[in-house]
């Protein structure tokens, strides 16, 4: 790390080697597809190396490279947001979910539905569920009103939930069939 | 968050722990497009030693160019010289047969003739001559060019001259072929400009200028010569006045 601060290319490269394959994993999530997540992993690690001289080794240091990650998604959303038309309609119902083993997913599957989702549902999704995020902070770093991104959290869970039986249903019926 | 089923809790725990230690690897060569972007400043560098060789090579050449102006002004004032030169070898004929009419001077209405011609060589062109020559450098042989007889014109004389017309003759026979040449020299320089055709800016913007503007003090006059070097001597925009004297 301190040969990071320095700017020495080989430790650099060293961090990059060692973090990588997790960051990709947090930028995956807030993208649609692998090509905008490395677009966002690449801006998030020159940021990550810009701003290395400024971390003052409080907390986790790969928690700090994944805030960075996390912002720079976000960063790059609200960018994106004034060429996106607005959210298709996605018939979601709401379904009792039991009777599925979700355990029995895998992450990659939960990768699949969670980059289906609209743009706006698995941001807030993602902010929520797996970051943390207050819906008050949502609300903020989003520029939507607080309502918007409770009703936003319980319809995305909705779609998930919906795709996520039909993507079991599916498997069932090609393991049988 | 109170209004929160189980069931909604446990598939958001699902999806927490399924992404906690999630890995999965980027493209391979996405540390060389990283390693890219760390680049850009020994790039910078180097532009600042071209932008430094650039600024010297302009200077340089900015200096030659004004080295280059004073030489050729040189250049141009013998070259008038010789220009003026050329009319003065019919000029003599002329001369020769004022001269000859000089004689025949005791007619009032002869002296009459030669008066305007005294009128007209000693009014206008003199000064004109003085201010106009001076860019120049003193020429003797356009001192002793003589008259060309179509550029005498009749003038109107005041009654009140009549009296110094019999001392006139022999101030004839000499001022006559200085001042007439140097009226030669007055054309080349005054009124050239439409003669010499536009070969620089300055002479569009001059061109152009006399066509719009019939003022005697234009909105906008360049001093123009052979060396496509013009300069900005007069500006009248009724409030922003400019003007130079011509040197």
């Amino acid at each position: 790390m301190e040969g990071c601060k320095v700017g020495n290319r080989q430790m650099q490269e060293l961090l990059y080697k060692q973090t990588a394959s997790k960051m990709m994993a947090v930028c995956m999530r807030y993208a649609k597809d692998r090509m905008e997540a490395e677009d966002v992993l690449q801006m998030g690690y020159i940021k990550v190396f810009q701003k290395i001289k400024d971390y003052k080794g409080e907390g986790s240091f790969e928690g700090w490279i994944r805030r960075i990650m996390v912002n720079t998604a976000i960063e790059s959303y609200r960018k994106n947001l004034r060429m996106l038309n607005v959210v298709p309609v996605e018939d979601a119902y709401e379904q009792a979910s039991q009777g599925f083993d979700y355990n029995s997913l895998g992450m990659q599957d939960l990768m699949k539905v969670i980059q289906k989702l609209a743009d706006g549902y698995r941001m807030v999704f993602n902010m929520y569920i797996i970051e943390g995020y207050s819906h008050k902070e949502i609300a903020q770093t989003l520029g939507i009103s607080e309502g918007a991104s409770k009703s936003q959290l319980s319809r995305a869970r909705a779609i998930l939930q919906q795709e996520i039986i039909k993507m079991e249903s599916y498997d069932y019926a090609t393991y049988t069939g | 968050m109170t209004m929160q089923h189980t069931p909604d809790k446990e598939f958001d725990q699902l999806f927490k722990d399924k992404f906690a230690d999630a890995e999965i690897e980027p493209s391979a060569n996405l540390w060389a497009n990283i390693e890219k972007q760390l680049d850009p400043k020994p790039k910078r560098v180097i532009p600042i030693y071209w932008l430094a060789t650039a600024a010297t090579i302009t200077i340089a050449f900015t200096a030659m160019l004004m080295f280059q102006k004073t030489d050729k002004i040189f250049l141009h004032g013998t070259k008038s010289a010789v220009q003026a030169a050329t009319p003065s070898v019919t000029v003599n004929d002329s001369e020769e047969t004022i001269i000859v009419e000089q004689p025949t001077n005791v007619l009032v209405a002869k002296t009459e003739q030669k008066m305007k011609v005294v009128h007209t060589l000693s009014d206008s062109p003199v000064n004109k001559t003085e201010k106009i020559a001076e860019p120049l450098q003193p020429n003797e042989n356009i001192a002793r060019l003589a008259i060309k007889q179509a550029d005498v014109r009749p003038i109107d004389v005041l009654p009140k001259e009549l009296p110094l017309v019999e001392n006139v003759p022999t101030v004839l026979a000499q001022a006559a072929p200085q001042l007439a040449l140097e009226s030669n020299v007055i054309d080349e320089f005054d009124n050239g400009n439409e003669r010499k055709g536009i070969r620089n800016v300055g002479d569009l913007v001059n061109f152009v200028v006399d066509k719009v503007d019939k003022r005697e003090k234009k909105f906008l006059k360049f001093n123009t010569d052979d060396d496509d070097n013009s300069s900005l001597i007069g500006i009248n925009i009724g409030f922003v006045k400019l003007n130079k004297k011509r040197i």
